[in-house]
């Protein structure tokens, strides 16, 4: 009976996640869409604490709740809403769903008959925060790619700018404030 | 917690340290200084470059890895980045015409080129599946904002949109694709994946399905039929300056990822190559007639170009293919040249322009050779060498990556090669067409363009007749990379 309770656990995240991502996927305003997400997004952060990844788990909730929707219901409300709108239309239905019947016709065996290192509750290590143990990875073996990342995001910061700045340059020897 | 730091070897990332400070200048530079002229910004990034390029050039190889196992610097890194860095330089010096031509935020954009070949120079130097994606991202990113930098035309807006999703929807696949081979092999280091699948070289489909995903991936950065609907879109949409660097840099970028993935440094899925090297073969194949025949029905400059390039992906793939090291060499003297032609055709493109507006059919090109001789000329070497003509690079390129594909005895992929080669001499030879025997419209002359364009189209004629003439100059490099000397 001990097994009960985390597989119901496990089954009920991954309804949630399954059933709001098909709600995302099918609604017809892009809003409702959007709340949906919070649902899949939240779901999946569930799902990674309860496999003991609890520094992915939040900052799942801190970046895809707290920023990335946050942003996108900005983006759907300040673009003006209108229902006409926002309705989706479905194109390419037949091509989408034979694509997605090739991949999943691919994808399900191979995750069906992939050799997993299935391991019992006793090998498992004794569980604690993943955090010091990624920070420390971030700090010395993963440093360059950490920094590479970082330049990424100053390089996002500054396209950002570029396309969100109203007006163009002149060209020669105009004074920056203008285009501030 | 004792916390033990790995080496952290600077000088041996110098030459991208050099990059970044020279992109973080160009933009404090608006900051600090009163009036930034454009030709002050050229002037930086390209002294910054050139400072990178010989530093890079005095790097000792090795092939031990690096930081951690994340990057190495062997000397295929290095010939890659000096190609990288010389590729930024000329399209800075297109740049620089074009934004004489459309006063636009140049500083940014300069920066932004710089902060993409950062990218192309983290993945040629990727030891790690991590470092090859971060660099993918580093070198995505930039290009996005680059295509979408002309706001006032909506084609760029489009073009840059297009681009972000489809970009966006690949890196999917790239990392389901590395998340895949991480939970089989369970590391990212591309040596150690290539030794544990040596070890026991069984091809579990989770396997298969990682690095087949892993190639869609990098197909839609290299615009291998069918993931290139992009391309025309995105190349005509653009800024023509960053229509260069996407075609070029990016594309070559990819195949560097290719390369370091599949086949360098003998590593990683060589021990499943009866798997992926049919994806790789049909690739190829489609890539070369799609790009081919859909060159031959466009009329406007740069679609004709972007499916030029689809059609070049395909020979690079097709060389790639053969898996040994001749193809290896061939693909690589196949990319200095493919760079060289291709920042050429662009930079004509931006010099041809008629009071101020850009070349854009093929038509636009009437009678330049009347009016404008040397850069008929220029175009002429370039589309000769992209067609594959004797005396040019692109003929010598072209020739080795048909051989490697005989060698390997990929023959029927070498006849559709050489068929669709011969079919893209129409669509090269009527531009030369026009250039030379239609009459130009006289109540329209073309633009003076300036000192730096002349510079870079002068740089990529004479480059690609004295690879034509001379390939050994580079071919030695090459083969000292791959190991053959």
């Amino acid at each position: 009976m001990d097994a009960l309770l985390p597989s119901l656990l496990f089954y009920a995240f991954a309804g949630v996640i399954l059933g709001s991502a098909a709600f995302t996927a099918f609604a017809r305003d892009i809003v409702h869409a959007a709340f949906s997400l919070l649902f899949t997004f939240f779901g999946l952060a569930c799902l990674y604490l309860y496999l003991g990844a609890d520094f992915v788990g939040l900052s799942q909730v801190v970046i895809y709740v707290g920023g990335i929707l946050v942003l996108l219901l900005f983006g759907v409300m300040f673009t003006g809403h209108q229902t006409q709108e926002t309705e989706k239309r479905t194109v390419n239905f037949y091509w989408g769903l034979a694509l997605i019947a090739l991949l999943g016709a691919g994808m399900v065996p191979a995750l069906l008959k992939a050799p997993w290192a299935v391991k019992s509750a006793a090998e498992l290590p004794e569980a604690k925060s993943t955090i010091s143990s990624i920070a420390t990875l971030l700090m010395t073996d993963y440093l360059l790619p950490f920094e590479i990342a970082s330049l990424l995001l100053l390089m996002a910061l500054i396209g950002a700018v570029v396309i969100a700045r109203g007006e163009t340059k002149t060209d020669e020897g105009e004074s920056p404030e203008t285009s501030a | 917690m004792q916390i033990q730091v790995p080496e952290i070897s600077l000088w041996q990332v110098l030459p991208e340290l050099i990059v970044l400070a020279t992109a973080v200048g160009v933009l404090a530079s608006d900051l600090f200084v009163k009036s930034v002229q454009r030709v002050n910004v050229t002037l930086t990034a390209t002294l910054g470059l050139l400072i990178a390029f010989f530093t890079a050039r005095s790097l000792e190889a090795s092939a031990t890895p690096i930081f951690a196992g994340m990057v190495v610097r062997d000397s295929l890194s290095i010939l890659l980045d000096q190609i990288f860095l010389a590729g930024a330089m000329l399209v800075t010096w297109i740049g620089h015409e074009y934004a004489r031509r459309n006063p636009r935020q140049f500083p940014e954009f300069t920066a932004l080129v710089l902060f993409a070949t950062i990218g192309m120079m983290v993945i040629a130097m990727s030891a790690d599946l991590i470092p090859l994606f971060v660099g993918i991202e580093l070198l995505s990113l930039p290009l996005f904002v680059l295509a979408g930098s002309d706001k006032d035309r909506l084609a760029s807006g489009e073009a840059s949109l297009k681009y972000f999703l489809l970009g966006a929807f690949s890196t999917g696949f790239l990392v389901y694709g590395i998340a895949f081979i991480f939970g089989v092999t369970r590391t990212t280091n591309l040596t150690v994946i290539g030794q544990s699948l040596a070890a026991h070289a069984e091809a579990t489909p989770l396997l298969v399905l990682g690095f087949a995903l892993l190639l869609v991936g990098l197909g839609f950065k290299i615009s291998l039929a069918p993931f290139h609907m992009w391309a025309p879109d995105v190349y005509q949409g653009a800024p023509t300056p960053a229509t260069a660097w996407i075609a070029t840099g990016s594309k070559i970028a990819g195949f560097v990822a290719l390369m370091r993935v599949f086949t360098l440094p003998d590593v990683s899925f060589a021990a499943l190559s009866d798997y992926w090297t049919p994806g790789i073969w049909w690739l190829a194949l489609i890539t070369m007639i799609i790009g081919n025949a859909g060159a031959l029905m466009q009329s406007d400059l740069k679609r004709m170009l972007a499916y030029s390039s689809i059609a070049h992906g395909g020979y690079l793939a097709m060389a790639f293919t053969s898996g040994t090291r001749i193809g290896a060499e061939a693909t690589l003297f196949y990319m200095a040249a493919y760079l060289l032609m291709t920042v050429g055709a662009f930079g004509v493109a931006i010099a041809a322009s008629r009071s101020g507006q850009e070349c854009e059919k093929i038509a636009d090109l009437s009678g330049l050779a009347r009016q404008r001789p040397w850069l008929a000329f220029a175009m002429s070497i370039f589309m000769l060498s992209l067609a594959g003509m004797p005396g040019t690079a692109g003929f010598v390129g072209k020739l080795w990556l048909f051989g490697a594909a005989v060698q390997a005895q990929y023959y029927s992929l070498a006849l559709i090669g050489v068929l669709t080669t011969l079919l893209s001499f129409y669509y090269y030879l009527r531009v030369i067409v026009y250039m030379y025997v239609h009459e130009p419209d006289d109540r329209l002359l073309f633009n003076r363009y300036s000192f730096s364009n002349g510079l870079a189209l002068t740089v990529c004629a004479v480059g690609l007749v004295g690879l034509g003439v001379f390939p050994n100059l580079l071919w030695s490099t090459i083969r000292l990379c791959t190991g053959a000397v």
